[in-house]
């Protein structure tokens, strides 16, 4: 029964989480200055005018709203007002797939050794190993994307040549960006699983478990490792959905068509539909990564299960 | 005779921190014969837990360090055990249940898996049996429902109920000795007298030993045989429970059984304690540990350490009062009641 309850409560707070959002981001986007079409110096004021009302951004605000929000019931997210002939649906149906799929590469690279170094690194502490991988993950917290993106091309695309050096066709393209971004993810990782497993090293059940005879590897996997990886699962749902929604810088420096690109060219153009439908796009997206989050945490954390 | 199960000897333990090396046992030696319970009290930061503990070699080393000392089970030097030959004794011959019941059993882990898992890891039986095995553990230590209870997790139980899984746990490969922690400190005044019977039902019934651990002489009057009254990282007087409570000759155990509630007492809900605060384990000092608290406390106190006299063949405590050249003090207050 606290099941379902639990799910119905979440799609209630789902749906009202995403309409706040969309009127917040629909009323705010029309407080910044200027039009659409005022950087395209060739348009006069008169033609800036009959392109605003061709658009429907002269009638009221609220009307404006309204018609938005009707459109949005039926999952259409209107034209693009920059990219004249293309719905923003298409834009997201094109560009979304080259994002995804990049972010799970590197979402696959980087939890598995992530967790794996925090692990090691908490078991290590204060060796050298331990240094090692603190060393690591300093490394890919602090080092912009953007330059290790370069640096990256440079060694494997203009000096070794064994790696191309941007677009996206093959698998061999999918390798230098997959590095950029896993590497910063990693590095998070890491630090929090060491954390983590640090906290629960010193918790009293491992002193529990130690007293009936356990050894340290059965210790580790039974009792560690599983409540370690609870802070993670938290962190989890805002990073797989920004990874998945696109890097801006990665996809920029390897001219890969993905989302990214949209989100900042949008709103620097003033394209309020893109901007918009990206908004919700994203929301959408976000609430429903930390539902399957929010889920799993229930089945490794017995103690969340009970109390919602 | 009873069999020696246990025998540490001259055990020095310290801990190495920034601030500087914590002599946190200081010279302790002790024993435990087959079946019998031996107390082990003293104020928070005696060196209680860290003695105790390093039987079972549960302190990571660093910042842990033994500077001498021997432990001794079975006639067997165990003092230098690797963890591998730990494992065989942990929780098959020594067994340990720590203060607070709460934080003790691993929340996201099924009770039933977290005793069977205890079972399985020390006998090669099927998990149907060890199932079987739990289920007869826990309606022995009083859980009801233990079929069911086997699938719930820690934070279902009441604190006193989550003791009982502990002992259940401990218990599951009948060790020789149970090592109790504090067991009652963390459980109201009626959960505490329940645990304690509990565990002398189980002593009596299997003829484990237990080692005892509390900061309150009232707990351990009804159970121990023995009691070794500790202060700051050192033994100071130890004895058989009638000697102890009957004829004390530290000042420092004259104080703690002041500080025991008297519920026949008009002192009743004034619980006395020993004013005063133990000394820094990082730099202790030369003379006798309490010398700064105690009212008997003379010259050569600061200056040399008492050495251990023997008042019977099962007493003994370091204090200078018990120098033949020193003044003869009596003890101020009541003679204490009987509590069992
Ligand atoms: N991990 C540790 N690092 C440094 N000092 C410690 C550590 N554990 C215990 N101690 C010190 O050892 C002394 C004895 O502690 P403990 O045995 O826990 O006392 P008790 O159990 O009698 O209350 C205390 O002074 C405590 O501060
Ligand atoms: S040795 Fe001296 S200071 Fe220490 S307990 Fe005895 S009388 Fe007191
Ligand atoms: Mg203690």
């Amino acid at each position: 029964m606290s099941v379902i309850r639990f799910i119905v409560k979440r799609f209630i707070i789902s749906i009202v989480t995403i309409f706040l959002l969309v009127t917040l981001s629909f009323f705010l986007l029309r407080t910044l200055p200027g039009n659409p079409f005022q950087t395209e110096t060739l348009l006069t004021v008169e033609m800036q005018e009959k392109m605003m009302s061709y658009y429907g951004l002269d009638k009221p605000l609220f009307e404006q709203y309204l018609t938005y929000m009707q459109n949005l019931l039926q999952g259409d997210l209107g034209y693009s007002i920059k990219y004249r002939n293309r719905t923003v649906n298409e834009i997201i149906a094109t560009s979304f797939p080259v994002s995804a799929d990049l972010g799970l590469r590197a979402l696959a690279v980087a939890l598995p050794i992530g967790l794996f170094l925090g692990v090691l690194s908490a078991r290590k502490r204060g060796k050298l190993t331990d240094y090692l991988c603190v060393l690591l993950s300093v490394i890919g917290v602090s080092i912009p994307s953007f330059i290790l993106g370069s640096f990256l091309q440079y060694i494997f695309a203009l000096k070794l040549q064994i790696l191309p050096m941007a677009q996206w066709q093959t698998e061999w393209h999918t390798i230098l960006p997959t590095i950029a971004l896993a590497l910063s993810l990693l590095a998070i990782l890491t630090r929090v699983m060491r954390a983590s497993m640090l906290e629960v090293m010193s918790q009293d059940y491992v002193k529990t478990a130690k007293a009936k005879g356990l050894s340290e590897g059965k210790i580790v996997r039974r009792h560690q490792i599983r409540n370690a990886s609870i802070p993670i699962l938290t962190m989890l749902g805002p990073m797989v959905t920004s990874v998945l929604m696109g890097t801006f810088v990665v996809e920029k420096i390897f001219a890969l068509p993905g989302l990214g690109q949209h989100f900042i060219n949008s709103i620097t153009g003033l394209d309020y539909t893109v901007t918009l439908g990206l908004t919700v796009f994203f929301g959408i997206f976000m609430v429903f990564a930390n539902f399957l989050v929010d889920i799993a945490y229930g089945i490794v954390d017995p103690r969340i299960r009970l109390m919602k | 005779m009873k069999e020696t199960l246990l025998e540490v000897k001259q055990f020095k333990f310290s801990f190495d921190t920034y601030a500087g090396e914590v002599q946190a046992v200081r010279n302790i030696s002790f024993h435990v014969k087959e079946g019998e319970t031996l107390a082990i009290v003293g104020e928070s930061g005696s060196g209680k837990s860290v003695a105790v503990q390093n039987v079972m070699k549960l302190i990571p080393s660093p910042p842990g360090r033994i500077i001498q000392g021997q432990i001794i089970y079975q006639g067997e030097d165990i003092t230098h055990y690797t963890d591998r030959q730990m494992e065989q004794l942990r929780g098959k011959e020594l067994s340990m249940i720590f203060q607070d019941p709460m934080t003790s059993l691993n929340p996201t882990m099924k009770i039933g898996d977290q005793i069977i898992e205890g079972i399985r890891n020390h006998e090669p039986i099927p998990r149907a049996d060890a199932v079987k095995k739990a289920i007869k553990l826990l309606t022995e230590v009083g859980i009801p429902d233990p079929k069911d209870s086997l699938s719930r997790y820690p934070h279902t139980f009441s604190g006193g109920m989550r003791q009982r899984v502990m002992i259940a746990i401990a218990l599951a490969c009948n060790p020789k000795i149970l090592i109790a922690d504090e067991p009652t400190t963390a459980l109201d005044v009626t959960t505490q007298t329940q645990i304690l019977e509990l565990m002398n039902d189980l002593k009596e019934k299997h003829g484990t030993s237990i080692v005892m651990i509390t900061h309150d002489l009232g707990v351990v009057a009804k159970m121990a045989d023995r009691i070794a009254v500790m202060y700051a990282g050192k033994i100071v007087e130890t004895g058989t429970v009638e000697e102890i409570f009957y004829q004390p000759k530290h000042p420092y155990t004259w104080g703690l059984l002041q500080s025991i509630p008297k519920v026949s007492s008009k002192r009743m809900g004034k619980l006395e304690t020993i004013p005063g605060t133990p000394p820094d384990l990082i730099a202790p000092p030369k003379g006798c540990g309490f010398a700064s608290r105690c009212k008997f406390c003379m010259n050569i106190c600061k200056e040399v350490e008492p050495e251990s006299v023997s008042i019977s063949a099962s007493q003994s405590a370091k204090c200078w009062l018990l120098d033949e050249r020193a003044p003869r003090v009596e003890r101020e207050h009541e003679e204490v009641k009987k509590y069992s």
